[in-house]
């Protein structure tokens, strides 16, 4: 596209110069967004790493807070464990690991004895009847010719 | 590595400056466009890694800068209307008093020209832009960018041209 006079009048007007006092301001605020980018954003090397932030994030009065409130989940977890431990379960496995092996056989002597006094139900005999299976076909034929 | 803000600003902050002025018509809105740009540029050292054309790059970012800018103040129609409707100094001053009448003329008009029509007259007029740049650095085609730029000199041409004969 060619040129006339009148575009190259409008290409012969300069455009306003920036403010020189722009550029130490812009260019101070870019280096501090950047450190403070740097401090906003995690180093996300592990799980102790992200609990250490969060931690420097709070301000003392939370961090005795959530201190506190760990401490607490820590001895509700204590208590629930040793409190598992004491359930029948458990005690009827330590009590079967503790039984000594005559006084099982003294106790199994016992169930037998037992067994004889009360009499064991003997199970009933079933009888399956199996279907009566039927003749060779000429003889079913002779039986309808009988009827 | 890091990108030389200083070289960057040195550079690239006089065109974008008078791009944005353009766009905007206000210098905070400039001053702030311009700062979101730096500072994305610092926080994203790779962002400059991929551009060709650094300048094309940067007049990219500064137009979608603009364009969030004008979103997030609400009403797009409305403030696109707006933007352009404040009387601003575009062009250095100058002692020739018709030259100073003729470019306080071009800025009002200016201000009438659509935004998109602007972005593309001030790229090709005063940063010297090949419609292909233009094209990539607003992500238009081609075709619009001639065309804009055509429409947007055919109403400066019909506004400025009586002034125009009279002070050639």
């Amino acid at each position: 596209m060619k040129t006339d006079d009148f575009e190259e009048r409008l290409q012969r007007q300069a455009p306003r110069e920036i403010p020189t006092s722009w550029r130490e301001g812009i260019l101070s605020a870019s280096r501090n967004s950047t450190s403070s980018a740097n401090f906003q954003q995690p180093a996300h090397h592990g799980l102790l790493a992200t609990i250490r932030h969060f931690l420097s994030t709070l301000r003392p009065p939370q961090r005795a807070a959530w201190g506190s409130l760990a401490a607490i989940w820590i001895v509700i977890l204590v208590l629930n464990i040793s409190a598992q431990d004491d359930s029948p379960r458990s005690q009827s496995s330590r009590s079967d690991a503790s039984v000594s092996p005559d006084t099982l056989q003294a106790l199994k002597e016992q169930q037998l004895l037992l067994a004889e006094l009360v009499g064991r139900p003997e199970p009933r005999k079933v009888e399956h009847r199996k279907p009566a299976a039927p003749g060779p076909r000429s003889q079913r034929r002779e039986d309808s010719v009988n009827v | 590595m890091p990108p030389d803000l200083e070289r960057l600003y040195d550079d690239h902050a006089q065109a974008l400056f008078a791009f944005l002025l353009s766009l905007t018509r206000d210098e905070t809105d400039t001053r702030d466009v311009l700062q979101e740009i730096f500072v994305k540029l610092a926080r994203q050292p790779d962002l400059l890694r991929s551009a060709r054309d650094e300048r094309a790059f940067l007049i990219r970012l500064a137009h979608n800068a603009t364009i969030d800018l004008i979103r997030r103040r609400g009403t797009r129609s409305k403030h696109h209307e707006q933007f352009g409707a404040e009387a601003i100094e575009l062009f250095a001053r100058t002692s020739d008093p018709d030259e100073q009448s003729f470019r306080a003329a071009l800025t009002e008009t200016l201000s009438e020209l659509p935004p998109d029509q602007r972005s593309v007259v001030h790229l090709k007029l005063w940063e010297g832009l090949t419609f292909e740049q233009i094209a990539t650095a607003l992500d238009i085609p081609l075709n619009t960018a001639a065309s804009r730029y055509r429409y947007g000199l055919d109403k400066l041409r019909a506004r400025l041209r009586p002034l125009y004969d009279e002070i050639k």
